[in-house]
């Protein structure tokens, strides 16, 4: 702190070697550089870590499974496939944009926190990369299937959801009436 | 030429000042917060209306229980405090000793100062002619031709004294010399310049000062600093506004967003869904496995050897403040299904009652004697707190299998635990005799907090219901319902320790506003935490003629505004009990949009923002059919009603948040 005492009085000329801004260049632009480096890495193990937002896709890995098979499957089969990862790519987009406007809501109020606002965003960014990524696929099947393929996922979504739904009745019966202790009752009524 | 010189503060002049202005800057915010606190706790038991019911009944996890609330944890209270306090008293008592250091150290006058007036001993008031006769005097006494037979060392005394009252003069007569003293303090122009620095001496020219300082330094801004604000602001994001640790919080919103709307929601859902925060786990050290298995057992009343009850009820204490936060999420998501059983499964973890087969007796089963549901006898048609206290004594004996000795005690326990009555509610804005559109309203319910033993209607005075409208209560409306005492719990579950933490959890009401057309919520969860607990112990007959009765007054202040078109909207407002069962109520609620009154003002209601409710209200059309077609066996209530009418701003509310597919 106290060796700050530039000395003033005579100034003799110093030769300075041509190498020194070179130096002085080169650090700092290598400190830049090594930063930078290290920052992104940090970025990208900090991406690798998030946990994804939603479970592992099995209509898209059964589909790159079927199109890598060695025996290549029936072409049928394949769109099958893509059809079905195209209705899980929708159905995931579709909740993604329900939910945005409430975890916007709940990030302005405070009640989540940065890395689950972060880990909301970039799930939607991959889901839309998704249904690009469908787009092109879908062509490479036949030229111009495309615009009929996404109204067929989304269909096929639709239908699903339903589906889940009329399936789920039976669940919801019966648990509860266990929870109402009406078991045995409905039972009787339905032998009868 | 002027000198600017550095110096150290060597006569302890400066740096106590410095000290003790540091000390006070700590000190005296701690000071008053630490006092405030005990202040609060100290009012708050006496605001608080807390009843205590000695009970004699005493479950087998007691003195786990005792041990932990707050009543037996005044040794938890002083724990606590210790460490301010410790801090305190040693910060203070320095404080005194530098303000002793500070008052015996005189001030050294610096001989540097100076001033004419002193010199030539007048009146800084003098006229010039009196400066000039006092100086001529003096003058005449000091002039250095008149000094005869004084020593050498006199001599010089008074010949610097001539030439100071000379100078004296001329400062104040003088033009130039004036100037130069206003100027810079000194006739002869500017003086060398001493700076004190409020450090004492031993710090800087000791032979280890200059490292120590060095080291302080450096631990001061390079560690203390950094350390200080990194741990501030790593709380901050480790923590959302209402408290909850950000994984819970997400662990929270991802449920939510990622569940199935085909699955019921029960008790043991929610406890899944807890079980996995945060706060649990670094509070135990336990996996989530294991909370979730120590929240079933106190569900089902297991007991485990002290050290793990102790451990459980821990974990059971922290679940109301997790569950206020999941009800927020929630609430933001406008799931009431949720909301509703997270707050269902808050009051069965207090009372210990798991609901699964004994719905109908779950009620019963929070009172003190009434361990097994085996017990409660199927005979006796009595399933409710309000039934149970009309029955004789040996009734109540045979109802619950107890002792006959023991039945007053349920019966005293049960006639105290509050319920609701609403007398009035309505939707109010400010200074408005109708609701009207696109403004800011807020439902005004006035209610009786009374005994399930107390029954019929008390005839309450039309004046009691009644709210004058003065110009403050426009001003801040919700000021009569702050003004109320703060509900204490009553009859503490035996089971569950209410401590500090998570009291202003567990009593009162919580608050639901849903749409009647789709079941979602309307508004964010709002706690009834305020009002008068003085009914519950009025006589049947007092109860009756209602001159003692007290009417509390609750307001639920709504977010959005009212819908832009006039018509009826249907509401239903549940009061939730965060702690008992058979407490709840639910009201039907109508909004009676109306134009206001006076024409000029519907023209500046209408401008304000045409165009986003009629985008509102073309998205809401899409929406509202769809949803409708898909969600049939969701709720019965959306297929009753065949309005199809655009609601404005509650239609967002429609928005399903669990159907995935339908919105599109």
């Amino acid at each position: 702190m106290a060796e700050e005492e530039p000395i003033i009085e005579d100034m003799p000329l110093q030769k300075i070697s041509v190498f020194t801004p070179i130096i002085y260049v080169s650090i700092v632009i290598g400190a830049l550089i090594l930063f930078s480096i290290f920052y992104r890495r940090k970025r990208i193990a900090k991406l690798q870590v998030m946990k994804p937002f939603f479970p592992p896709d099995l209509p898209k890995e059964i589909y790159l499974q079927l199109k890598d098979q060695d025996p290549k499957p029936d072409e049928k089969v394949l769109k099958a496939a893509l059809i079905r990862r195209g209705a899980e790519a929708i159905r995931r987009l579709l909740k993604l944009r329900e939910n945005n406007q409430y975890i916007t809501l709940l990030y302005q109020k405070g009640s989540i926190g940065d890395e689950f606002f972060d880990r909301f965003k970039l799930a939607l960014k991959i889901q839309e990369l998704e249904i690009q990524e469908l787009v092109q696929e879908a062509e490479t099947y036949k030229q111009g299937w495309a615009p009929t393929f996404m109204p067929v996922c989304q269909e096929v979504t639709l239908n699903e959801a339903l589906r889940r739904r009329v399936n789920a009745i039976e669940d919801r019966k019966e648990q509860l009436a266990k929870e109402w202790e009406l078991y045995q009752e409905i039972e009787a009524s339905i032998t009868n | 030429m002027a000198r600017v010189e550095y110096d150290y503060d060597e006569s302890a002049e400066t740096w106590p000042y410095f000290v003790i202005t540091l000390l006070a800057v700590v000190l005296v915010p701690t000071t008053i917060s630490y006092v405030s606190k005990i202040w609060s706790r100290s009012s708050s038991g006496r605001k608080a209306q807390v009843k205590k019911y000695a009970t004699s009944f005493k479950a087998s996890n007691h003195d786990q229980v005792s041990q932990l609330t707050g009543s037996k944890g005044s040794g938890n209270y002083f724990l606590f405090s210790d460490k301010t306090l410790v801090f305190l008293i040693v910060g203070w008592s320095l404080f005194l000793y530098v303000g002793y250091v500070i008052h015996t150290t005189e001030l050294v006058a610096d001989a540097n100062v100076f001033d004419p007036w002193e010199i030539l001993n007048i009146d800084s008031s003098a006229t010039e002619k009196q400066i000039k006769s006092v100086y001529r005097k003096l003058s005449l006494k000091f002039h250095p031709d008149k000094l005869g037979s004084l020593s050498d060392e006199e001599k010089e005394d008074v010949e610097t004294k001539f030439v100071l009252i000379n100078k004296a003069y001329k400062a104040l007569t003088d033009e130039i010399t004036k100037e130069n003293f206003l100027k810079y303090g000194h006739p002869d122009g500017p003086q060398s310049v001493t700076h004190g620095i409020a450090l004492p001496k031993f710090l800087v020219d000791g032979k280890l000062a200059s490292p120590v300082l060095v080291v302080i330094y450096i631990s001061m801004i390079a560690i203390a600093l950094p350390f200080v604000v990194a741990k501030w602001w790593d709380n901050v994001r480790s923590h959302t506004r209402h408290g909850l640790h950000i994984k819970t919080a997400a662990a929270f919103s991802s449920y939510i967003i990622n569940n199935n709307p085909a699955k019921l929601i029960n008790t043991e859902t929610i406890i899944e869904l807890i079980s996995k925060a945060e706060e649990l786990k670094s509070a135990t050290n336990l996996s989530s496995e294991e909370i979730e298995e120590l929240l079933l057992a106190q569900l089902n009343r297991v007991f485990f050897d002290s050290k793990k009850e102790l451990q459980k009820l821990k974990v059971v204490s922290l679940v109301p403040k997790l569950i206020n936060g999941l009800v927020d999420i929630a609430a933001t998501f406008r799931n009431s299904e949720l909301c509703v059983k997270a707050i269902e499964a808050q009051r069965y973890l207090i009372q210990a009652v798991n609901p699964t087969g004994c719905s109908d007796i779950e009620q019963l089963l929070q009172l003190p004697f009434v361990e097994k549901k085996e017990q409660v006898s199927k005979k006796i048609p009595v399933h409710t707190l309000g039934k149970l206290t009309t029955i004789s004594d040996g009734e109540i004996a045979d109802l619950v299998g107890i002792d006959k000795k023991n039945a007053a005690e349920v019966r005293s326990v049960a006639s105290s635990i509050p319920v609701i009555k609403v007398l009035k509610a309505e939707f109010k804005i400010p200074g408005e005799s109708v609701v009207t559109p696109q403004s800011n309203a807020h439902i005004v319910v006035k209610l009786l907090i009374k005994s399930p033993a107390q029954k019929g209607q008390a005839k309450v005075d039309d004046e009691k219901l009644e709210e004058k409208e003065t110009f403050e209560s426009l001003r801040d409306p919700f000021s009569i319902v702050q003004d109320q005492p703060v509900l204490a719990c009553l009859p503490e579950s035996p089971y569950f320790p209410v401590t500090v933490e998570n009291s202003e959890y567990v009593n009162g009401w919580a608050v639901l506003l849903t749409v009647q057309r789709d079941g979602k919520l309307a508004d964010s969860v709002d706690l009834l935490t305020r009002g008068s607990l003085s009914n519950l112990e009025l006589s049947q007959k007092a109860y009756s003629d209602g001159e003692e009765v007290q009417v509390t007054t609750y307001k639920l202040k709504l977010n959005s505004p009212t819908p832009p078109t006039p018509g009826d909207y249907h509401f239903k407002l549940s009061f939730k009990s965060l702690s008992y069962l058979g407490s709840d109520l639910d009201i039907p609620l109508v909004m009676k949009v109306q134009e206001p009154p006076k024409v000029e003002d519907a023209g500046v209601y209408d401008i304000e923002d045409p165009e986003e409710d009629s985008i509102a209200g073309a998205m809401a059309t899409l929406r509202g059919e769809k949803v409708k077609t898909a969600d049939d066996d969701d709720d019965d209530s959306a297929s009753d009603e065949e309005d199809l009418e655009i609601e404005s701003d509650f239609t967002d509310i429609n928005t399903d948040t669990e159907d995935e597919g339908e919105d599109k």
